[in-house]
């Protein structure tokens, strides 16, 4: 029998569909497992929690345990942090919560923002131990979410499930053994009622990005490290990758630097809604827009 | 007109790059109109195939498209495009054959005209030369569309995605809005 979960986690709703046959027991210690899965997650990274790992880094320096999945999230977090020279950040914590964007969602600017740390002045990473010179606020909002739906995927794929949608806030990963694609509605984020497009998702991982979104004040969820301002020049970013966690990164990424520099990196397909509604989009982005013609 | 000026941290090379293309696009598009071949297919980032031909001016066109970009001010391409107001809607296709360092090569291109204002243009790299593939590769990535929004309504989806971490999912939306449309 297929199955279908739907639960609110990490701030956002998830909407998981098992394709394949499952038999009531394992349906029931699968949802069991995802759910000890996202959790264990949120206690090691979740800015947003009092008791996570990443908030008592941010108030005393020292050496902390991160899970085994640190050693990837950290890797591809050095690779785009140098690639974006350091516009792409865990750093930017400390300004987002300067900036408002804090665990109580204060949305009110506390204090004048300074420009985050530079990687190495306060981090070391080895071997799943993070070490910070000194208190500061981790954030992986880059790429945290990407990274976790990848990671409940391998949790159902441990059941032998070769079928499934995993659904959290709109960024997608699908896994079929049909070639039928997922139909992925490009949000319109002037209109939240429309679609600009659609993408066609087969055996690939979708990401957006709107920076209307979470927007307040002169901010939006994505701040300039350095500039200290929230990149306005793009509307809206589509990424379709192999993984949830490269797509969901290099949505963060193409607010900084160009698809045609992040090309010469990673293997991807995108799209930009610019000022304008204007959308540039790669050559093979599986999809099609709705032109103005 | 001014240009608004809003990007603060974005990558002016990119945008650059993105109006030479364009103009390079406009340039084959009004100089070498008469090698487009209308195509009635659905708009899609590669198509490319001719079908019926729907020449207008013989006469003018040169006789080889050159897709090297050139750059041209915003006026030049407006006055050359109203100047050649004989277009029909649709979409048309070519292929553009130029001379690299490491040969001949042809790069694709569509662009869609409606009551003679381009409101498409798509690329499609065809070189066969490792570097042609780059330099073309990039020259494609230019283009772009003006896009315009569809109701979730009008068009069948199985997810929405574009509001990271919000709350409210979209899926909700569109389950309320199909509610909206039956009740």
């Amino acid at each position: 029998m297929a199955a279908s979960f739907a639960f609110d986690a990490i701030g956002t709703k998830w909407r998981i569909d098992i394709r394949d046959s499952l038999s009531v027991e394992h349906e029931d210690s699968l949802l069991e497992k995802i759910c000890a899965r996202i959790s264990a997650y949120d206690r090691a990274y979740s800015r947003f929690r009092p008791d996570s790992i990443v908030t008592h880094a941010s108030k005393e320096a020292g050496s902390y345990v991160l899970p085994q999945d640190s050693e990837e999230l950290f890797s591809l977090y050095k690779k785009i942090y140098d690639i974006t020279e350091g516009k792409v950040t865990p750093l930017i914590g400390d300004v987002l919560v300067a900036a408002g964007y804090d665990a109580e969602y204060s949305l009110t600017q506390k204090e004048p923002l300074t420009p985050a740390y530079l990687w190495d002045e306060v981090l070391s990473y080895k071997d799943s131990v993070l070490t910070v010179h000194r208190p500061t606020m981790i954030d992986v909002g880059a790429a945290g979410k990407g990274h976790l739906i990848d990671l409940v995927s391998a949790v159902i794929e441990d059941y032998g499930v070769a079928s499934y949608v995993v659904d959290a806030g709109g960024d997608i990963r699908v896994r079929s053994s049909e070639s039928t694609p997922l139909k992925v509605g490009l949000e319109n984020p002037l209109n939240l009622t429309e679609v600009v497009g659609v993408a066609h998702i087969v055996n690939k991982s979708i990401c957006g990005s709107a920076g209307s979104r979470r927007s307040w004040g002169d901010f939006h969820h994505i701040i300039d490290p350095v500039l200290l301002l929230s990149p306005k020049h793009i509307v809206a970013v589509w990424v379709v990758a192999d993984t949830t966690f490269l797509a969901d990164m290099l949505t963060t990424a193409l607010f900084f630097v160009s698809p045609e520099t992040l090309s010469q990196h990673f293997s991807f397909e995108w799209a930009l809604l610019e000022d304008g509604m204007n959308m540039r989009y790669s050559p093979q982005f599986p999809g099609e827009f709705f032109s103005a013609g | 007109m001014d240009e608004k000026n809003t990007s603060v941290s974005g990558t002016p090379s990119n945008t650059k790059f993105f109006g030479l293309a364009l103009a390079a696009a406009l340039i084959v598009a009004v100089g070498g109109f008469a090698y487009f071949k209308k195509v009635d297919a659905p708009i899609t980032a590669s198509t490319s195939t001719p079908t019926t031909s729907t020449k207008e001016n013989d006469s003018t066109a040169p006789t080889s498209p050159q897709p090297t970009p050139t750059p041209v001010t915003k006026e030049q391409v407006e006055t050359a495009t109203v100047k050649a107001s004989v277009f029909k809607d649709g979409m048309y296709t070519t292929q553009g054959a130029y001379t690299s360092p490491a040969g001949k090569e042809t790069v694709g291109i569509t662009l869609t005209i409606k009551d003679d204002v381009i409101v498409a243009a798509t690329g499609e790299v065809l070189a066969t030369n490792a570097a042609s593939q780059k330099f073309q590769t990039q020259f494609v990535a230019g283009f772009g569309v003006q896009v315009v929004g569809k109701k979730l309504s009008e068009v069948s989806l199985d997810k929405v995605s574009g509001s990271s971490l919000t709350p409210k999912g979209f899926n909700d939306a569109v389950l309320k809005i199909q509610a909206d449309a039956k009740a």
